[in-house]
């Protein structure tokens, strides 16, 4: 028992990453957990030889193990789900800022920090799913539509903890003002059908059965149910369509999932080149197949079905932005009884 | 001093709980809080409420299952019972936010009831389950094993003469049972519930999949969403306190009362055969739960494994041998804590013996990831990211899971047997490794196996403070249910719930034995 304890403990050592002074490391903090990244990971250890340690786990709880591992953290990267947290990142003192041409060039600005402390790798498009038969796409153009009398109880929605929704209301919070936007929130939740639950796939089937007859959804989830190897939950999804709202004023909420280097990195050539690879063709083409995100380099391969919704306005917002009005946003959808 | 080594060692352990929770209370307080107001204002009465019901709604349903199961199973003999009392552990074996998960997907449409009923012509109108109310049903059973597995040993040790006497009385069964046996074993009651009390209070993933905020909720959506730590902090700390102020309480009201009847006959070892309506009462109520908690997740989980992709089976072999590995140092480590805890009470006077035998329990009484932060309040890399920091944030936790079990064996074979060896000459260490461990052994093991069977389930520890490339078996699963793609959670899941069953299975024995014996 003792032999083995000791044993492991030494492994422990070993594993750790900075270990053996020859192997070429990048060790990276992730919010994602997707088999497809991780295949991609391996292919980058292919073509460079530099090997790729992982931990993954909520971005705020990575945040602040990197804050309690201090200057001699191993982190090299983190990779968040959304702005929000790289902003909170980079709050914090914990990305340092990155030139890199390549990364300058494949993503465009509003998807970057101006100083190079984090860089978008996917988007993700917060849209607006709905019943092809119980509702018409005509009434429902903005995200705005949701709070109208029409849909009083036809309105389906997960938690207000969830990052996604707090981030597309920040967005309203930048565009509109805490005020109004306290009040688009009361509407909406008078029209809620049912109290909050469930993740963007449940409140999708939701919507399929008539429990409501719209929800916001990640575009990524859509595209995971029509590729079900389930017949029954591709019958489903079917029979929903999806709308990107606000074509003809802001635009639609666009999030990313991005990353930056670590302030305590000691791998920082690794780190680049690690960050360099995930914009490559390649690397941005298994997001957009495998995981049905957008890919912020343009004239990537997509997915035949993100190629079937075809292109939308983005909202142009500085993501900036999202960051500096979340909490905010939590605050009125806690106000508003978004439970 | 006397015995300064030992003193030494006992002070040394208590400051694995005394350190991260003291610099956790330490950074709350230096927190401004900002978001009380706001809180207070809006969502706080709501988690306190909520929490409240929750917890006294899983509190009913666990104590009255538990109590029942395990008083069943002691006073009467009936066919099949060492099946039913081995049933009695499963739902423990499934963690409780892949029991939720399932019995969502169970119960939905595209579920694997709503297609059938679907071809067979008929229409499909169940929804996934949601709110509070599905939410005490679902915990009340996944936890009631704690209450069935701390009652059925001291039911066993009772005197029946007692029963017999208040029987001869003319009092009935319900008031012999109400009134007679449930304040005898009122300790082991008290403990095996507020296992369940702070399980239920501390749980994150069933209330915000089914739908309802909590405090702990609360807790991560102040972290999380208000972006403030500090705030979340304190509410922890709250929690922390009405623990403190219970388990204070708790001492106080049981007071140096020894609940030990001392009598040479156990109600265990004479079960009166039950009548026939019993034995279809107990084997129709005690089914019941067990396909909640325990056959229909499993079934759900088989379904999905028809839905597989090929990614599914990525890497399961690893995460087998990683479960394994921390398996094995966390429980190294929890054993000799949990020994010693036991031993120093024999040994020491309770000023020494004290500390560490009552942070242990507190050590449940926080949300997982809260516990994280406070190991990591610790810093350093020599802590955060290796297999035995992330071992000892495991032991800091589960070791009050295991202590009870070894402090009963520790009640009948303890301090009168070690004076003895140490007039005899016995220097305290030989005394404990030759004269108590071997007979400790059954309990010992036992307590291990009641360890594993949470550090198996356990998540959100583990993620934060792994080392890389670290996955175990329940943060695949949990990942890829949170990635809403739960079939392919599918071989992860299975295969943790019977490695759940095989160590419940074989700490039952073990107890069952040591009840027998000795």
């Amino acid at each position: 028992m003792k032999r083995i304890v000791a044993l492991l403990f030494l492994l422990s050592g070993n594993l750790y990453g900075n270990g053996i002074a020859e192997t070429r490391v990048v060790n990276v903090y992730s919010h994602r957990n997707y088999d497809s990244d991780r295949a991609l990971y391996a292919q980058f250890t292919k073509l460079t030889g530099i090997q790729v340690n992982l931990v993954e786990a909520d971005a705020d709880k990575l945040i602040e193990r990197m804050k309690a591992e201090g200057i001699h953290g191993p982190a090299d990267i983190l990779i968040t789900t959304d702005v929000a947290r790289l902003e909170r990142a980079r709050e914090a003192g914990l990305l340092k800022n990155i030139r890199s041409t390549v990364l300058e060039n494949a993503i465009p600005s509003h998807l970057r920090h101006p100083q190079g402390a984090w860089f978008g790798l996917t988007k993700r498009a917060r849209v607006i799913v709905y019943h092809k038969t119980l509702t018409t796409p005509e009434s429902l153009q903005s995200y705005e539509s949701l709070a109208l009398p029409a849909f009083q109880g036809k309105v389906l929605m997960r938690s207000s903890a969830n990052a996604y929704n707090q981030s597309l209301v920040a967005s309203f919070v930048a565009h509109n003002g805490p005020d109004k936007t306290l009040v688009y929130l009361k509407s909406l939740v008078a029209n809620f059908a049912r109290a909050p639950q469930g993740g963007d796939t449940d409140n999708i089937k939701a919507v399929a059965l008539g429990v409501g007859t719209v929800t916001w959804s990640n575009t990524y989830y859509l595209g995971k149910l029509l590729g079900s190897t389930n017949p029954e939950e591709v019958k489903l999804a079917q029979t929903v369509g999806l709308i990107f709202p606000d074509q003809e004023g802001t635009g639609t909420h666009v999030n990313i999932s991005g990353a930056g280097v670590s302030a305590s990195s000691s791998h920082e050539k690794e780190a680049l080149a690690f960050l360099e690879f995930l914009v490559s063709d390649e690397a941005q083409r298994s997001f957009a197949l495998a995981n049905f995100e957008y890919p912020v380099k343009s004239g990537v391969e997509m997915a035949p079905v993100l190629k079937a919704w075809g292109t939308f306005k983005e909202d142009g917002l500085n993501l900036a932005a999202l960051g500096t009005h979340n909490a905010q946003a939590l605050r009125l959808m806690n106000e508003a009884g978004w439970k | 001093m006397k015995r300064l080594g030992w003193k030494l060692f006992l002070g040394a352990f208590a400051l694995i709980w005394l350190l991260p929770l003291g610099s956790l209370l330490f950074k709350a307080m230096g927190s401004p809080g900002a978001s009380w107001a706001h809180l207070e204002s809006t969502v706080l009465w709501d988690y306190i409420g909520n929490s409240l019901i929750l917890v006294l709604g899983t509190l009913l349903v666990s104590g009255f299952l538990g109590a029942l199961a395990a008083w069943v199973t002691v006073r009467y003999n009936f066919p099949g019972k060492k099946v039913f009392v081995f049933f009695q552990l499963l739902p423990l074996t499934v963690p409780a936010f892949l029991g939720a998960a399932s019995w969502r997907y169970f119960l939905e449409y595209t579920g694997p009831l709503g297609t059938f009923f679907r071809s067979l012509g008929f229409p499909w109108f169940l929804s996934p389950p949601s709110g509070l109310l599905m939410g005490i049903i679902l915990l009340g059973i996944a936890l009631y094993p704690y209450v069935f597995l701390t009652l059925r040993p001291v039911f066993s040790h009772l005197n029946p003469h007692l029963l017999d006497t208040a029987r001869m009385g003319g009092w009935s069964r319900k008031r012999i049972f109400f009134l007679l046996v449930l304040p005898l074993v009122r300790p082991a009651l008290i403990g095996g519930l507020s296992l369940v009390a702070m399980e239920s209070l501390n749980e994150y993933g069933l209330p915000s999949l089914l739908g309802f905020s909590t405090f702990t909720t609360g807790i991560f959506q102040t972290w999380f969403g208000l972006g403030d730590l500090g705030t979340a902090l304190q509410l922890a700390m709250v929690l922390l306190g009405v623990w403190v102020v219970f388990f204070i309480l708790e001492r106080w009201g049981r007071g140096q009362k020894q609940f030990s009847t001392g009598a040479s006959e156990r109600l265990g070892d004479k079960p009166v055969k039950a009548p026939r309506f019993l034995t279809w009462g107990i084997w129709t109520l005690g089914t019941l739960p067990m396909v909640v908690g325990f056959f229909v997740p499993l079934g759900q989980m088989v379904h999905w494994l028809f839905y597989l992709r090929d990614a599914s089976f990525y890497q399961l072999g690893s995460h087998v041998f990683t479960t394994l590995g921390i398996l094995v140092i966390a429980g190294g480590v929890g054993i000799v804590i949990t020994i010693l805890a036991v031993f120093g009470r024999l040994l020491l006077r309770p000023v020494w013996s004290g500390p560490l035998r009552y942070l242990i329990p507190l050590g449940y009484a926080l949300p997982g990831a809260i516990l994280a932060l406070a190991v990591m309040s610790l810093g350093g890399t020599w802590l955060i990211g290796t297999w035995g920091g992330l071992a000892l944030a495991l032991v800091m936790r589960f070791a009050g899971v295991g202590l009870p079990v070894l402090q009963s064996s520790a009640r009948q074979l303890g301090k009168n047997t070690l004076d003895a060896a140490v007039t005899m000459g016995k220097s305290p260490f030989s005394a404990l490794r030759k004269v108590l461990l071997p007979p400790w052994a059954p309990a010992l093991l036992a307590s291990i196996c009641l360890m594993a069977v949470d550090i198996l389930k356990e998540l959100p520890m583990t993620m934060v403070l792994r080392p890389f490339n670290f996955q175990t078996l329940a943060t695949r699963t949990f990942e890829l249910i949170q990635n809403e793609i739960p079939m392919d959670s599918a071989p992860s899941g299975i295969l943790l719930v019977f490695l759940a069953i095989t160590f419940a299975w074989l700490g039952q024995t073990l107890l069952e034995r040591r009840s027998r014996g000795a």
